[in-house]
Parts: structure tokens; C-alpha cells; sequence
């Protein structure tokens, strides 16, 4: 069981992604940023946001392969350019496989 | 000592080395019917490009752009580590070096023109990493035929995914400060601050940033230009610690060999070291400087640190190519040299020659002889920069 605390999506680390395809009620779009229980998305176009949840499907890519999650989105808040949703991370590593597709965790430099 | 700069700039990888000559040979061997070059001058398709720093005041070296544009020409273009002649690119000696090589008749002004503008842009980066250069090409509208361009559709499509990423909570942060609404997708900005093609289009964005419009290209393209070179960066990262491992492991020490030679290995190893690591600690501040500037925007709207950020960015971008640039050749030679100096059969010969290798790269940049600087101060030798005897 997970749990998803929306008022406390600000304090979760957000990641940068790269590579990983999305979709909102079947529209593509684009991640602006995430973290381990909220999403902030561009607004696809015509897309209105009301009260209600949302299919939300994140492509991701990993070890060559595609892996595909499907979770329910509850809009947060929403400007004209983005909307930020909460969700129940769809399984037990997903802070871990968010964390390998962050550039700036793939671009992390340490001492030589 | 020249002729060994000349070949380890020879096995550079492309953030210093744009080999022109062997991009030419491809594109003769493809299309040999209608073979489409780079150039209008032909001499120019048998050249070399460096990115290297030179340390002369008369080669129009400024603070703001260290790294220059060498172009070499081999005498011989099937021995090119023998030796050739070359020039520090500037308008005027490159009109002068064309005048040189046609031995002063008359040339296609067309042909000058063109080939003048693709130098000029090459001269506005501090690498030749393909994606830079692609991009620096596609913001003069520029064109250049694809196999110049040694960037295969997949790893562009990963690096712009990589880019763009990057750039879009930059974007979406800015319209959230931008005075005025911006009536434009966010992907459509995302793709105008990529390409920086037309500065108009992003007008809002650089008011938001607080960039002095005059300055919003060159600014932004090297903030993007730095985002790229933190890719570059972790990418070299394993092969630089594990060469960094190999250096501080003395176990070479026991072969036998003359204090004398010992103690001259151990001042090289010395130089390398310090050399590598203050280099590298540099960049490594450097990167977390931008990512928390970033970081202040995307998350705290804090527009401030990114805005002064993105002023000095045109410095860093110059520093990290050049510092890039370096340790893409030291990873070179490290690999080239590996088998020899790891295992039982390391002498301190081979240790001597692998390191003085790597004091040339690391020490002073190279220097416009002595009679080309008098040339050049006097203004009597038709070059103002030419390097005849660089390498």
C-alpha cells in the first residue's frame, strides 16, 4: 500500500526527467517536473481540468525495454500552461526508477 | 615538442578535432558522381579544425572567447602527422591565407564569402561536439551537407530529448513571472530557445530572465551549451576516475629504475595530478552553481540567481570547452597508452613518455613562434596570425 499525501508534494525531491513519454486522459504531453506522489504536466491542448481524476500513463524507459504505468491523477491546482496532479506511486521502487531517468542525477559529477 | 602537440591533437575526439579531410574522403567515396562538400574552396575540404587556446595577444585572443580556431593543412593529407601549415582563423587572415594558397590570383569572391561565414560560425563555439555545431549552424540558417555533420538521427533525437527536458520548466517558470501574458505553447518556446533561430519569438522569455536583449543569443546558447557539456562531462567521468585511481596507485615504483628517472616521473605525475584535479573541482562547483540557480527558478521563482547565472555564462561555456576539450584528450591518450602502463611490463620509460604526453596537453597552451608574433607586431607579414610552425 502506498500512500499519497497531496499537501506534502512540495516537500518530496522533484526530478527533471528525460525520455519518458505521458499521457493524460489519452492526450500526449509533456512532464514539467515530478516527484515521488505529484506531477506537474504541460496543459494539452483543450484539455479542460475539473474536480475529477485523471488517467495519467508514464512510458518510461527502462534497461532497453518500455515499462508502462497507469495511475490516477487528482488535479492540485492549474495555470493556463500546466496542471499539477497527485497519485499514488504505482509501485514499491518508483522514487528509484524516477531518480535514474533525472538529468540531473545522470549528469551528477563527484571528485576525481 | 610541436610535432608530439601535433599528434595528440590528431587523436582528439570532436570537442577539439573537426576533421574536415576525412568527412571529404566519405563524402568523395559515397557520391562520387555529385559529391557535395563543405567548402567552395577546395583546399579548405582538405583541412583540419582544432579548438585550442593560444597563448599570443596577436592571435586576437580575448578573455570572453579563450579557445580559438586553428585550421591545419597537411603538406602531406596521407600523413597528416607530418607537419603542415595553418592558421588562426580571422577574417583578415583567412582572406590573406586564401590569397597565399592561390599564389595571389584572383578568387571566387562567392566562394570567399560562403566559406567565410562557415568558418565564422565554427569560430563562435568553443567545441566541435557535432550536436554544437549542428546547432550553431541551424541558428545562422545555415546549411551544411549531413555527412559533415557526425551526428546519427538517434543520438540527436537523445540529446535534444536530454536538452529540451532541461528547458522546459525554465520555460513554463519564466511565463510564470513574465509581466504580460505569453500567448504561445510552451513547446513552442521550448523549441525557439533550442534553436534560437528567431530572438523576436522569445522576447518574453529573455524580459522574464532579466537578459540584455542585444546579448539573449549568445547568452542563451551558451547556457544550452553548458547543459550540453554537463552530458559530455559524466560521460568522461568513469574513464577520468579510473585513470585518476591508476595515478595515485604507485605500484609502478616497483620496477626498477634510476633516481633520476624516478624523480622526474614522480614531478610529471605530480603536474598531472594537479592539474586534473583543480580542472576538474572547478567544473564540478561550476555545475552545482548552475543546477542551483536552476533549481531557485524552476522551484522558489527565484529569478535573481539564474539571471546573474546566465550573464557569466558566456565565460564558463568557453572554460568548460576548453577544459573539456583537455580531458576528452587525456582520456585518449589514457586509453592508447593503457596497455602498457597497467600489468607487470610497465618500465618507467613507458611511465616517463605517457606523462610528459600529458604535460604538453596539461601545461602552458601553445605559442605563435617568435618570428610570426615580430610578423604580426610589425604588421609586415601579410599574416597576422599565421602559424606556419605551430605544429
Amino acid at each position: 500500500m502506498t500512500d499519497c499525501r497531496p499537501a506534502e508534494r512540495r516537500k518530496e525531491r522533484r526530478y527533471i526527467l528525460c525520455g519518458v513519454d505521458c499521457w493524460i486522459d489519452g492526450r500526449p504531453t509533456h512532464i514539467v517536473d515530478i516527484s515521488r506522489s505529484g506531477v506537474r504536466m504541460l496543459l494539452p491542448p483543450a484539455l479542460a481540468i475539473e474536480d475529477r481524476p485523471y488517467d495519467i500513463v508514464f512510458d518510461m524507459p527502462e534497461g532497453g525495454q518500455v515499462r508502462s504505468f497507469r495511475v490516477s491523477g487528482q488535479p492540485l491546482r492549474h495555470t493556463e500552461h500546466y496542471v499539477v496532479l497527485t497519485y499514488a506511486p504505482p509501485c514499491a521502487d518508483w522514487e528509484a526508477l524516477l531518480l535514474s531517468l533525472d538529468t540531473f542525477e545522470m549528469t551528477r559529477l563527484t571528485a576525481i | 615538442m610541436e610535432r608530439e602537440l601535433l599528434q595528440l591533437f590528431l587523436r582528439s575526439g570532436p570537442a577539439r578535432q573537426y576533421n574536415v579531410r576525412m568527412f571529404t574522403a566519405k563524402v568523395r567515396a559515397e557520391t562520387p558522381e555529385t559529391p557535395e562538400f563543405l567548402f567552395r574552396i577546395p583546399f579548405l575540404n582538405e583541412c583540419i579544425i582544432f579548438k585550442t587556446v593560444i597563448a599570443s595577444e596577436h592571435a586576437g585572443c580575448t578573455d570572453r572567447r579563450p579557445v580559438r580556431t586553428l585550421i591545419y593543412l597537411p603538406y602531406d593529407g596521407m600523413r597528416p602527422g607530418d607537419g603542415g601549415e595553418s592558421f588562426v582563423f580571422s577574417i583578415g587572415d583567412f582572406a590573406s591565407f586564401v590569397q597565399f594558397k592561390s599564389g595571389g590570383s584572383s578568387h571566387d569572391e562567392i566562394a570567399l564569402d560562403h566559406d567565410q561565414r562557415l568558418l565564422s560560425i565554427l569560430d563562435t563555439v568553443p567545441t566541435m561536439s557535432p550536436l554544437i555545431l549542428a546547432l550553431a549552424f541551424e541558428r545562422a540558417r545555415t546549411y551544411v551537407p549531413q555527412p559533415y555533420l557526425d551526428l546519427p538521427p538517434e543520438v540527436r533525437v537523445k540529446l535534444i530529448t536530454f536538452l529540451k527536458s532541461r528547458i522546459r520548466p525554465l520555460v513554463v517558470a519564466a511565463y510564470d513571472k513574465a509581466g504580460a501574458n505569453i500567448d504561445r505553447a510552451v513547446e513552442f518556446m521550448v523549441n525557439r530557445l533550442l534553436t534560437l533561430d528567431d530572438v523576436r519569438a522569445i522576447m518574453p522569455l529573455v524580459q522574464a530572465l532579466r537578459i540584455p536583449p542585444m546579448q539573449a543569443a549568445e547568452v542563451l546558447s551558451a547556457w544550452i551549451g553548458l547543459t550540453y557539456f554537463e552530458y559530455e562531462y559524466s560521460a568522461l567521468q568513469n574513464h577520468l576516475q579510473e585513470f585518476s585511481l591508476w595515478m595515485a596507485d604507485p605500484s609502478w615504483q616497483r620496477e626498477p629504475s634510476s633516481m633520476k628517472d624516478r624523480d622526474f616521473a614522480m614531478f610529471l605525475i605530480k603536474f598531472v595530478q594537479k592539474r586534473l584535479h583543480d580542472d576538474w573541482q572547478r567544473i564540478v562547483l561550476l555545475s552545482r552553481r548552475y543546477q542551483e540557480a536552476y533549481n531557485g527558478l524552476v522551484y522558489n521563482s527565484e529569478v535573481k540567481p539564474f539571471s546573474d547565472f546566465l550573464l557569466e555564462c558566456r565565460s564558463m561555456y568557453w572554460e568548460m570547452g576548453d577544459v573539456l576539450g583537455r580531458f576528452e584528450q587525456t582520456t585518449h591518450v589514457w586509453r592508447r597508452y593503457k596497455h602498457q602502463l597497467v600489468g607487470r611490463n610497465c618500465s618507467i620509460r613507458a611511465i616517463i613518455q605517457f606523462f610528459s604526453l600529458l604535460r604538453t596537453l596539461h601545461g602552458p597552451p601553445p605559442q605563435l613562434s617568435q618570428l610570426t608574433q615580430q610578423l604580426a607586431a610589425t604588421d609586415e607579414g601579410g599574416f597576422v596570425s599565421l602559424t606556419a610552425n605551430l605544429f
